[in-house]
């Protein structure tokens, strides 16, 4: 009972919120066109939604697709560069350049270079996303258990044994650690991308659709994709912290149950 | 029946360390170690007691002397088990596969079968058979500890070498794995040598208590404990024990002042 309330305080938040919204749309009478209602909004998802869906898909395809070229190429370049040093020193920081740059600045160039659109959005999600996956799983790959080293070392294990056995379970919280973060920026790099490249029509991304729809106005259907584009990045957090969870519920501090 | 003279299966020769620091950690250890023996090694922190133990692994290597030994393998670390200080058990895995790391990583031509035999058998000798498929956050530190000399036993080592392995324990765990372990070698008679900073945990477990110096870590008496096996609480109530617990303290306390002068 005690746990149920607990939940249920965001969501009275969250009601106090669109009925204060609600409420000074109505007394200033606000037109649409500066700033529409809660109920415009929820009507524009339900008239809209079907059309917006497909966006949302693409937007969708675009930000796993990063995410997950993301999550392969950081967590085997953090191995490349732990088991080479001279190779840490020498690429680290033009990793930290990938991390430091806008990829606005970045995006005139890729959409010269590349055709087509969804290798732009790719490329651009997965420069945004790429770094704190490096980062973290070269923290936890440096973060190893001296004396484990020492047992491994003691039976004469091959490198690839001492990685597989040791070096990547070790480093597995940080780099879903990494993973989280890198979720919500994949989806920030996509729309920021789909902004910048400027796409249109049906076949375009959610974030297109709303600059589109922002330019004529409508911004109840804007809102619209901003609510649908929100609620997906909550849901990507989500689905993330329950691989993490699934991950490690058995040994790691972050995911052991209370009482235990 | 003649004796068979005794064999020495390790012969430490003059091992000096000096780490890169400028540590001075050893200086001159000379020991012999004969075979099924059980030797403790006991000094204050900072001794060298470890570092001499992981120069005898393989794990560190010494500035001079040399380590001589009679195993079964011409490589000294495929013959010996290490329990260290800490449990040291790869939290992600199970106990059952904390144990058998060991027969995993050195014999990799062993079957599944065969290493599920070998590790029930030795989770038996530990007492720990029972929590085989729980991870090593679920056991308390002792249960942990028993894991972790588990697995030093895996591949049947001719040593192990332990390094205050129940520093960190309750006295009553500390007791009575200090019994079981005793129990274990009666059985098995692998050499042991158990480092330790308790003079009545080295006397009451060892054959032999060799007192070291505090740093650099020298040889300072080499007694030998004549109780027989085996040994039971009963003996820690002992007058003799405890005279022989307060004459390694009294030597060492002098070594301490020496080296403090």
């Amino acid at each position: 009972m005690k746990r149920l309330t607990m939940h249920l305080w965001p969501v009275v938040f969250g009601m106090a919120l669109l009925a204060a919204w609600h409420g000074l749309v109505i007394f200033y009478a606000l037109p649409e066109y500066i700033l529409p209602g809660p109920v415009a909004i929820a009507q524009s998802l339900w008239i809209d939604g079907p059309d917006l869906l497909g966006s949302l898909i693409v937007t969708l395809q675009v930000t796993l697709a990063a995410l997950v070229l993301a999550a392969f190429t950081g967590a085997g370049l953090a191995i490349l560069l732990v088991q080479f040093r001279v190779l840490e020193k020498m690429l680290f920081p033009y990793a930290v350049f990938l991390q430091v740059t806008p990829i606005v600045t970045v995006a005139p160039f890729i959409i010269i270079w590349v055709d087509d659109v969804f290798f732009v959005l790719l490329i651009l999600a997965w420069m945004a996303a790429v770094f704190p996956i490096i980062s973290n799983t070269l923290l936890g790959l440096k973060s190893v258990d001296a004396n484990l080293r020492d047992l491994f070392r003691l039976y004469g294990a091959t490198r690839s044994q001492t990685l597989r056995r040791l070096l990547l379970p070790s480093a597995l919280p940080y780099f879903l650690g990494g993973l989280r973060i890198s979720g919500g920026l994949a989806l920030i790099g996509t729309v920021v991308a789909e902004m910048v490249a400027g796409t249109s029509g049906q076949s375009s991304g959610l974030a297109a659709r709303l600059l589109e729809a922002s330019y004529r106005l409508e911004l109840s259907r804007a809102l619209a994709c901003f609510v649908l584009l929100s609620v997906t990045g909550y849901g990507i957090y989500l689905v993330l912290n329950w691989v993490s969870h699934r991950l490690l519920r058995h040994w790691h501090e972050s995911e052991m149950e209370e009482g235990h | 029946m003649a004796l068979e003279p005794i064999k020495t299966i390790l012969d430490i020769k003059g091992v000096s360390k000096t780490f890169e620091s400028g540590t001075h950690a050893l200086e001159r250890v000379t020991l012999k170690v004969s075979e099924g023996s059980f030797v403790a090694l006991v000094g204050p922190s900072g001794s060298g007691k470890s570092t001499l133990l992981r120069i005898v692994a393989g794990l560190l290597s010494g500035t001079s002397g040399s380590i001589g030994h009679d195993l079964n393998d011409d490589v000294i670390a495929n013959d010996i088990g290490f329990v260290f200080q800490d449990p040291t058990l790869m939290p992600w895995a199970t106990i059952a596969e904390n144990v058998a790391i060991p027969l995993r990583l050195r014999l990799k031509g062993l079957g599944n079968a065969e290493i599920d035999k070998r590790t029930q058998e030795v989770l038996a000798w530990v007492g720990i058979d029972a929590f085989k498929n729980a991870f090593p956050r679920e056991l308390s530190g002792g249960m942990r500890m028993r894991a972790s000399i588990a697995r030093a036993l895996t591949t049947q080592p001719s040593l192990l070498l332990l390094d205050e392995p129940f520093a960190a324990l309750d006295e009553f765990t500390r007791a009575q794995l200090n019994e079981d372990l005793l129990n274990l070698w009666e059985d098995q008679r692998w050499t042991g040598i158990f480092v330790t900073h308790s003079i009545r945990e080295a006397v009451f477990l060892a054959e032999r208590v060799v007192v070291m110096s505090p740093r650099p870590g020298r040889v300072i008496a080499d007694i030998e404990i004549p109780f027989v096996y085996p040994r039971t609480p009963d003996l820690r109530n002992d007058h003799a024990y405890s005279d022989i617990c307060a004459d390694i303290s009294n030597r060492l306390a002098s070594a301490i002042t020496d080296a403090e002068l």
